[in-house]
């Protein structure tokens, strides 16, 4: 490191005679916080960016809308249950012979690359264990809350798709990575998904109904994401039409319902993002100067035992 | 003096304290030291140069800071300040006995010194609620004191200098008092040093903060980029096993000594033997270990963070930026400065540079600049609620209910009843003369 010249420094030093002579509480107006820097590593958001993250959260919201509706359709009788296991069995083979086609969109790690005939059979497997998962567990999903009561039942229900819209892995769908990591979110939807499902009365509609939420909360993620992958634009289109799907399906219970659904995709999707960019512009200040603790580079963590309490994760938050 | 850090734990600042006590006693000062108990040392003790310690039993939660008990320790504080006649508290660290004490002192109208000796950052949770604590206490404080210039600006900064409204703790009200070292205890000797070999000597707690990662990685390409250069480590920490793997797996078990813990009044014979002080800490306010180090005659190689920069000439300490390789470059440097260093040369300069007796003045003079101001206990209460939207109606709150409680103690026990405590004279307490005066009141 160069030596440094007495006068291009710009912090005082407790060794400097001639300053000694000065009161210890006298402050050099020229070096006093000279070091400090103000947002110095702060990014500029811009509304787009932030309103085009926030659009694919308005997404589950619609999805965990449709579904709802879908449920209260089939306990009211609106739909038949039938009708709807047709239009998400064709779904599901629509969506199954895309992946065959298409390969998957979210390579995993250590994955060996398939043959177009390859993953053909493993999409042609995977219907095939879904569907006869599902038929196979239907009677046990109907019964399954026969001790719990209905409000019960919906209070939980209720929590519970909150929590997975709340601890979604909506990185992944916004392709900040490259792997699914929500296995809460997909516990407390399938949690809510049983406990609805379980209130109907006869096995086609529990069988509709859990194959929806499957379709839904499971196997939906990827869809989107693929569609996010091959065009934003499409990816915004299909999510302005989950929410007129769900606009649909919400005033079809309730007209007040619908609106309030409307209202809160506005919030969520419009007024959070630009409140948002305003206080990042307004509010933020983030202090850096001398006094920060230096950060290590990541690669000294190789071999380490353990990073002696500090978490790996600011490091790589420096680091990156 | 009040912390929650003093004796017998061994640390910068219990050592800090001990040493300023020790020379405002020499200096004719009354000087009680106000601390949390320990195993097997619980009460109030006299301890060397004439100091009086008070362990006052507390629940330690971590690290000797003890667990925040609001008015329950305001009794006891406040008898042991009436006996002793306590005029000026000086609290140490922010830690959960110098905010009550500080509270509990300006409560009852002392003036209150503050020093900081660690820094601290903004953004992480844990900093945000410790800075938080800190402005409630140095907007009560009369002044501060910083062990460094780096330390100043980071305290001003954390008591919401940037704020605007209220613009915080004033430069102004911030003294910089560096620490010092005992340069009787610390000096050169040259015969410890190996001949023909050049040993770098790294005394810290083998702990991240320490840069125990650094120190990993310049090991091994310094000893494998100089032949006669040896390593001798004094420390342990959580880091230890990671450093010995990281010796062990370049195959300089020969050349690299770690000692483990070595006892503070042992340190002075570990960095005799060294012909160079190596310092990778990620952050140091101030770093006593490099002051120990010059005084022992060493040349210094030290990381630029925090107030490192401040404390050594440049013909002393060669800085480097915390990566391994400016380290290097740095302990090029210095090896190559090696031969035209004297230490004992070294040792003289610290020692007019940094000694007790000058930090101990400054303190004085710090005292003295608290005594100068005026205070209401309007003024502080409006001051206090100014400190936040909500945060300062919280603690115009604890200060009224703490004055109140003080009120009720004042009725219920009112000072004049309190019994002063026995004064030392001299520095020496005459035990023998002690103990005929008991005896002859034993037979009277």
């Amino acid at each position: 490191m160069p030596r440094d010249d007495a006068r291009a420094r710009d912090y005082r030093v407790l060794y400097d005679r001639d300053a000694r002579a000065l009161r210890d509480n006298h402050t050099d107006p020229r070096t006093f916080l000279a070091r400090m820097r103000l947002n110095k590593s702060v990014k500029t958001r811009s509304f787009a960016t932030s309103a085009r993250a926030a659009w694919t959260i308005s997404q589950q919201c619609a999805v965990v809308v449709i579904h709802s509706g879908a449920h209260g359709a089939i306990a009211d009788g609106a739909v038949r249950a039938r009708t709807l296991v047709r239009w998400e069995t064709r779904a599901l083979g629509v969506g199954l012979a895309a992946w065959a086609l298409g390969g998957d969109g979210s390579s995993a790690e250590g994955s060996v690359k398939l043959g177009r005939a390859g993953r053909a059979w493993r999409s042609i497997r995977l219907g095939a264990l879904t569907l006869g998962g599902l038929v196979a567990l239907t009677p046990l999903c109907q019964t399954m809350t026969a001790a719990v009561s209905d409000d019960t039942a919906a209070t939980c229900a209720t929590l519970a798709l909150a929590l997975y819209a709340i601890t979604y892995d909506y990185a992944f769908v916004n392709l900040e990575t490259k792997q699914l990591a929500s296995s809460f979110s997909l516990g407390a939807s399938m949690f809510a998904s049983l406990l609805m499902a379980s209130r109907l009365d006869d096995p086609a509609s529990v069988f509709a109904d859990v194959l929806l939420a499957l379709e839904c909360y499971v196997l939906s993620p990827y869809v989107w994401r693929a569609i996010r992958a091959f065009s934003t634009t499409l990816h915004l289109v299909v999510v302005f039409a989950l929410h007129i799907i769900a606009f649909t399906v919400a005033r079809a219970r309730d007209e007040t319902l619908a609106w309030a659904y409307v209202v809160g995709v506005f919030l969520l999707a419009v007024v959070a993002p630009a409140s948002l960019v305003r206080l990042a512009a307004s509010g933020k200040r983030q202090i850096a100067g001398p006094w920060d603790e230096a950060l290590p580079k990541l690669y000294l963590f190789k071999d380490t035992v353990r990073a002696a309490g500090v978490p790996r994760y600011r490091h790589w938050a420096a680091n990156k | 003096m009040l912390s929650d850090f003093f004796l017998p734990s061994i640390g910068g600042v219990e050592l800090h304290i001990y040493a300023l006590a020790a020379r405002l006693r020499a200096r004719g000062h009354k000087v009680v030291v106000y601390t949390h108990a320990h195993p097997g040392r619980v009460g109030v003790r006299w301890i060397t140069r004439g100091i009086k310690v008070y362990h006052v039993p507390r629940v330690v939660m971590y690290d000797n800071c003890t667990f925040p008990n609001f008015l329950g320790g305001f009794k006891l504080f406040r008898k042991t300040c009436v006996r002793e006649g306590v005029t000026l508290v000086h609290a140490h660290q922010g830690c959960t006995m110098s905010h009550e004490g500080i509270l509990y002192a300006r409560t009852m109208g002392m003036k209150c010194v503050f020093t900081d000796h660690s820094l601290f950052g903004f953004a992480d949770v844990g900093a945000i609620h410790t800075n938080k604590l800190l402005d409630m206490t140095l907007a009560d404080t009369q002044h501060a004191i910083c062990v460094s210039h780096t330390a100043k600006e980071n305290t001003v900064l954390r008591s919401g200098y940037l704020l605007g409204g209220e613009p915080g703790l004033a430069p102004e009200r911030v003294s910089v008092i560096p620490n010092a070292v005992d340069s009787v205890r610390f000096t050169p000797d040259v015969t410890k040093r190996k001949k023909g070999r050049r040993t770098v000597v790294v005394t810290s707690r083998l702990m991240y903060r320490k840069g125990v990662h650094l120190l990993a990685g310049v090991i091994p390409l310094a000893c494998a980029e100089h032949d006669d250069l040896d390593f001798l480590i004094a420390g342990d920490g959580s880091m230890r096993k990671h450093l010995e793997k990281a010796i062990e797996d370049a195959g300089l078990t020969e050349r690299v000594t770690i000692l483990g813990s070595v006892s503070h009044d042992k340190v002075p014979e570990v960095l005799r033997r060294g012909d160079v002080f190596l310092n990778a800490s990620l952050t140091e306010s101030f770093c006593i270990a490099v002051l120990e180090a010059a005084s022992c005659g060493c040349l210094v190689v030290a990381t630029a963070v925090g107030g490192v920069p401040e404390v050594l000439p440049e013909d002393i300490m060669f800085l480097a930026k915390p990566d391994v390789q400016s380290i290097l470059d740095a302990l090029d440097e210095c090896l190559e400065a090696l031969p035209r260093a004297d230490p004992w040369r070294i040792h003289e300069r610290v020692e007019a540079l940094y000694n007790w007796d000058d930090v101990a003045h400054r303190v004085e003079l710090a005292y003295d600049r608290a005594y100068d101001t005026w205070d209401t206990f309007m003024g502080r209460l409006y001051r206090l609620y100014r400190r936040g939207v909500v945060f300062g109606k919280m603690l115009w709150c604890v200060a009224a209910v703490t004055y109140l409680w003080w009120r009720a103690l004042e009725f219920f026990e009112p000072a004049a009843s309190i019994e002063p405590a026995l004064a030392l004279d001299d520095e020496r307490f005459d035990v023998e003369r002690f103990d005929d005066e008991r005896a002859l009141a034993r037979e009277e």
